[in-house]
């Protein structure tokens, strides 16, 4: 999957490259609105990350070009503003997401594939690992064909575990993507664990091997390998 | 107030300065009788039966010797057969030679009708004094009042004036030179200040923006190196940990951003809220937060409330009490929420507070032991409350070791 990034700081511009890279995304980069314009006049790509502001120019506007020539590609705004009115007017103009900095890699790559599958409208998407197939629309997960009753929390932690398989994911991307942004502030990350256990339980009972891998008080890695 | 002893003396005084005049002239008075006296006695020698005193003022008496060289001025008291009481009378005795014959001449003045005189003249004078001073000052009142007018307008002003709303000052026109001076120097002032204002709010607002994007160049740096393998336990850690402190500063930064914008007036749209369904809203999402300390919420708010706010100050309002009576609560205990006819209340049990009750609300002011929090979402809650026209109090009851907070609507 192909995706351009928009932004202009080159530091956050090169991380954000390598780690969508090593998700399997082809990514292009600019630093500008110009070159932006430039580049999906010219190509056709299938996510575009833009940060909002911009030296030459607010990035609504590259929105507004994309929708003048009904493009299909998914968007996700960045941006340093946390501002209801940027939001709204961002997803107004038919942004599909808005992403504050700063931000996690882990949840930026989340946002990206849920994205992604929004808009392959075609088929019911689903997503393998190791024994497990999830149905994200239907919020469903079976074990070797067998349904395992998950809670919509249960469900929405399992998926985003798998979508960033491999990875270590600290408590607090976990919860901030499963609970919300305040919840980073909360004291005591202590329900994160019930609902990993209770997820680890559910799973288990089901004969699915324990994928999940605790680091201690770091947080936990999906993973197929022993 | 000053007055009435002023003029209390001033009576006083001018009596006995009336009553020094009198004196010396009743004296005088007195002197020329006598000199006419003796010049009759000279020009005229009377017999022993001529000395029937007409004149009951005057008494001659013939005498032995010159027993006086000097006539002698007294004050005395004589009875008065005519009005029938004892009356003060100023006499002058002296003794007059006729040849061979001494004659004792005793001539006296009442002072009475003088005295009087002395007397009402001085009240009269006081009473005069202070029915002018009154009328000076009722006057002097009046202009006080009118000249100052403009003067009381503008303290009224200044009175309701604040830095933070965007109204500029109106101040009054004013005859009065020093007045317009004045003026002018206030309206200079205040747009300088609320120049000043705008401009640190500006810089909170850009330097905070500012700041988010090197905070995502180091999350994101951390980000990668969190997955680079080969990393050491200790390692790993302390990616975590800076990784956090990251989003401490973010969360701060935001917070600070918040304040500015409520200070700001940035929310200015506002619509119907019900206060009871947003904690519905807001129990069910910090449900597993607080599952996690064993708290539970006990709901009794029976009087709903829809208010005429801005929705997202609603919410973060809500939710910030909320969140702070789920982090400060004891693990175990219950939160309770309650709704009275004007007033909203939340209440948590806890430790009395580390730090001063008035301190509450302060930025910045936060419990040590909780390393997470900024110290920011009470300010917040009161700014907001502030900018709303809601009142915010905060209770501890030390029996029931139960913080409370009551939101109170208009």
């Amino acid at each position: 999957m192909k995706i351009l990034l928009i932004e202009d700081e080159p530091e956050l511009r090169t991380n954000v490259q390598r780690y969508l890279e090593g998700e399997h995304f082809v990514v292009s980069t600019v630093s500008n609105l110009r070159q932006a314009s430039q580049k999906v006049n010219d190509y056709a790509y299938d996510c575009i990350v833009v940060d909002i502001m911009l030296p030459d120019g607010n990035g609504l506007a590259l929105i507004e070009q994309l929708k003048e020539t009904h493009s299909t590609a998914g968007i996700v705004i960045i941006s340093a503003k946390n501002s209801l009115d940027d939001r709204i007017k961002g997803l107004d103009l038919g942004a599909d997401d808005y992403l504050i900095k700063p931000f996690y890699l882990p949840e930026l790559n989340a946002r990206i594939r849920s994205l992604m599958r929004r808009r392959q409208n075609a088929g019911e998407q689903q997503l393998s690992f190791g024994v497990l197939t999830l149905w994200p629309k239907r919020e469903e997960v079976s074990v070797a064909d067998q349904l395992v009753q998950l809670t919509p929390k249960e469900f929405a932690l399992l998926l985003f575990m798998v979508t960033n398989k491999d990875r270590l994911l600290a408590k607090e991307v976990i919860a901030e993507h499963v609970w919300g942004e305040y919840m980073t502030d909360a004291d005591s990350l202590e329900f994160l664990y019930t609902h990993i256990r209770n997820l680890r339980k559910k799973l288990s009972s089901s004969g699915c091997p324990d994928y999940i891998r605790s680091r201690y008080g770091i947080g936990y890695i999906l993973t197929v390998a022993p | 107030m000053v007055t009435i002893p002023v003029a209390l003396a001033g009576a006083v005084l001018l009596y006995f300065l009336i009553h020094q005049v009198i004196n010396s002239e009743i004296d005088e008075l007195l002197s020329s009788e006598l000199k006419q006296v003796q010049e009759n006695l000279d020009r005229h020698p009377p017999d022993t039966r001529g000395l029937l005193n007409w004149d009951h003022n005057l008494q001659i008496t013939p005498a032995k010797t010159a027993s006086l060289q000097q006539p002698v001025f007294t004050d005395t008291t004589l009875f008065d057969a005519l009005e029938n009481k004892v009356v003060s009378v100023r006499m002058l005795r002296a003794v007059h030679a006729v040849g061979k014959h001494y004659y004792a001449i005793r001539l006296h003045q009442p002072y009475l009708e003088f005295q009087e005189i002395a007397q009402y003249l001085s009240i009269g004078i006081a009473l005069c004094f202070m029915a002018l001073f009154a009328i000076l000052l009722f006057i002097g009142t009046l202009i006080f009042r009118r000249v100052l007018r403009p003067f009381y307008a503008i303290i009224a002003q200044l009175r309701h004036y604040r830095i933070d709303q965007q109204t500029a000052l109106t101040l009054p026109a004013s005859d009065v030179d020093e007045f317009s001076l004045l003026s002018q120097s206030i309206t200079e002032m205040t747009q300088q200040a609320a120049h000043r204002y705008s401009q640190q709010q500006q810089f909170t607002d850009t330097t905070s923006h500012e700041l988010q994007t090197p905070l995502s160049v180091l999350s994101t740096d951390l980000d990668l190196l969190q997955q680079s393998a080969g990393l050491s336990e200790a390692d790993s850690q302390r990616i975590h940990r800076a990784q956090k402190t990251i989003r401490r500063l973010s969360s701060m930064n935001q917070s600070l951003l918040l304040l500015t914008k409520i200070d700001n007036q940035q929310f200015v749209q506002v619509e119907p809220v019900d206060i009871g369904r947003l904690i519905d809203e807001l129990t069910d999402t910090l449900g597993d937060y607080a599952a996690s300390k064993h708290m539970r919420f006990v709901r009794s708010d029976e009087h709903t409330h829809v208010i005429t706010i801005n929705r997202q100050l609603a919410f973060i309002l809500v939710s910030n009490l909320i969140q702070n009576a789920i982090r400060h609560g004891r693990s175990g205990s219950s939160i309770t929420i309650t709704s009275g006819a004007k007033t909203y209340a939340i209440s948590n049990q806890a430790e009395p507070l580390p730090f001063a009750h008035e301190d509450l609300f302060h930025r910045f002011v936060r419990n040590p032991a909780l390393a997470q929090s900024t110290g920011l979402g009470l300010a917040i809650v009161k700014e907001i409350a502030d900018q709303s026209g809601l009142g915010i109090d905060y209770a501890y009851s030390a029996l029931a070791g139960e913080h409370t907070f009551t939101v109170t609507f208009p």
